[in-house]
């Protein structure tokens, strides 16, 4: 059977296993350099950078391969994208000239709020017309291939298309990779009640370029994305089971709260390695 | 344009809680006031007020620790008191930019010096000096784009030698915490071009005339 993983994602390099950079950890990064594949970057942090920063990025750039990671760009804003924000998320990513970079199907601000995290799209044909044309408008003035991250939600707008239709038609429609947060699925299928295998099923995962794993927390009876902990037994399961069905490209351990000994990272970090070595040979992708 | 209508009234849902509690009173009326078309109110019967409530409160937290990165020692010894005040600071101001977390804590500094309620003095004191750096830093950043070019403040400096008057040059570590040194300077120390030729490329520093 022909692969239905569009050649672009094909031609895409395998990077490994890396983690999200952070402040906290970059002599530790720096010092284990061998032991991470690449890095993720938050692009936000190097907008308008100061001298230090520039210095920071630069050498960051030269020892790892860096994939920038976008937090705030709204890119289901009804009202458009912020011409400023979208000017200087561009200019971190064209400096960095990296294989690719990632957003979110989400939304982060209206007009002049920010709501400070991101939040759930209405999943209406409507709202991927809207989410698709400002992907376009991004697109023109970022040329590297971008990726797009389900996110947690612990609440929902609803919507004619089920969360499975809502990613396919974005993503489709886009041509864009998917970068599939595993935790966050896992969130959902808890949150919500359903099966996360399931969920696998029905997503166009021939277009998974990379993939973020990690633990969270439960609060009030809700499975919180906290970033907080090691990934639970049921994403590493996940994992086995999207490097069965496709071949991944990277995978990020994405740790923020609660930061452990560096070692304790690494050793996520060999175990994702091992799960992706077994995909060497891996060549069919399809959903 | 009836999805921008809805996105804006949950945005408003999730930072304000006057609105949640308007909204939970009667939905209609909330609706009404952001011009929803009757598909998008259908759509907005699907948000569940108590999952809604926690992403709120989710939302406050996340910026309260956000800003802690600025303000560690006052977080340490008050962080009781700060998030009282942060709760009904949250609902005043919403920072929005790439720098929005700055701009946050800055703002918050200001909060506190007008508050209604009671604000301890170590309080008001510490965040003062806790985000004194910061301030001069974000202020300076937005008036201009010169202390970003390393070589075009030494050349400032040495303008501010032929102008006249003290130099005061103040230097920020922006690797981590700011490291605020501050020093007047003898113009002298111009003419020998040293040590600052070496600290110009890994610092970034202000200068100010007097
Ligand atoms: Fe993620």
């Amino acid at each position: 059977m022909p692969s239905l993983t569009p050649s672009w994602i094909q031609k895409l390099p395998s990077l490994g296993v890396g983690i999200g950079f952070r402040k906290a950890l970059k002599q530790k990064i720096f010092t284990s350099h061998t032991q991470i594949d690449f890095l993720e970057i938050i692009t936000e942090h190097y907008a308008q950078p100061s001298f230090g920063q520039l210095q920071e990025l630069t050498r960051l750039n030269k020892i790892f391969p860096l994939i920038p990671h976008v937090l705030g760009s709204s890119l289901g804003n009804a009202s458009g994208l912020n011409p400023q924000y979208l000017k200087e998320i561009a200019s971190v990513i064209n400096a960095i000239k990296p294989l690719w970079w990632s957003d979110h199907i989400a939304i982060t601000s209206t007009g002049n709020l920010d709501i400070g995290h991101l939040a759930p799209l209405p999943r209406t044909m409507e709202m991927v017309k809207i989410i698709c044309e400002n992907i376009s408008t991004i697109k023109k003035k970022i040329k590297y291939p971008l990726i797009l991250e389900n996110i947690s939600f612990t609440h929902t707008l609803g919507g004619e298309l089920t969360e499975e239709e809502f990613i396919k038609e974005i993503i489709e429609r886009s041509d864009c990779g998917l970068l599939l947060d595993l935790m966050n699925l896992y969130a959902n299928s808890q949150n919500f009640h359903y099966d996360p295998i399931e969920f696998l099923d029905r997503i166009p995962i021939e277009r998974v370029v990379q993939l973020h794993i990690i633990g969270g927390h439960w609060e009030e009876g809700i499975l919180v994305d906290s970033h907080s902990s090691a990934p639970p037994a049921r994403v590493w399961e996940l994992l086995e089971y999207v490097a069965s069905r496709t071949k991944i490209k990277g995978i990020i351990i994405e740790w923020d709260e609660n930061l452990p000994a560096f070692d304790r990272i690494l050793t996520e970090v060999k175990r994702a390695k091992k799960i992706l070595s077994k995909q060497g040979t891996l060549k069919v992708s399809f959903a | 344009m009836s999805l921008q209508s809805l996105q804006e009234l949950s945005t408003a849902l999730y930072l304000s809680s006057a609105e949640r509690e308007a909204w939970k009173r009667n939905a209609d009326v909330t609706a009404n006031k952001y011009s929803l078309d009757n598909s998008d109110k259908e759509l907005l019967k699907n948000l569940n007020p108590e999952r809604l409530r926690f992403y709120a409160d989710s939302l406050k937290s996340k910026r309260f620790n956000e800003i802690a990165q600025f303000i560690p020692e006052t977080m340490k010894k008050f962080r009781a008191e700060l998030w009282q005040h942060f709760q009904e600071y949250a609902e005043s101001y919403v920072p929005i930019g790439c720098k929005k977390v700055v701009a946050d804590s800055l703002s918050f500094g200001e909060f506190l010096k007008v508050a209604n309620t009671h604000v301890s003095n170590s309080l008001t004191e510490l965040i003062k000096q806790e985000l004194a750096p910061w301030r001069m830093n974000f202020l300076l950043e937005k008036q201009s784009n010169l202390y970003k070019a390393s070589k075009t403040t030494f050349y400032t400096i040495q303008a501010n030698r032929y102008l006249g008057g003290k130099t005061k040059i103040i230097f920020l570590n922006s690797e981590s915490r700011p490291f605020v040194f501050s020093a007047y300077i003898h113009p002298a120390i111009f003419f020998l071009k040293l040590p600052f030729s070496s600290v110009i490329y890994t610092w970034r520093f202000i200068a100010i005339s007097f």
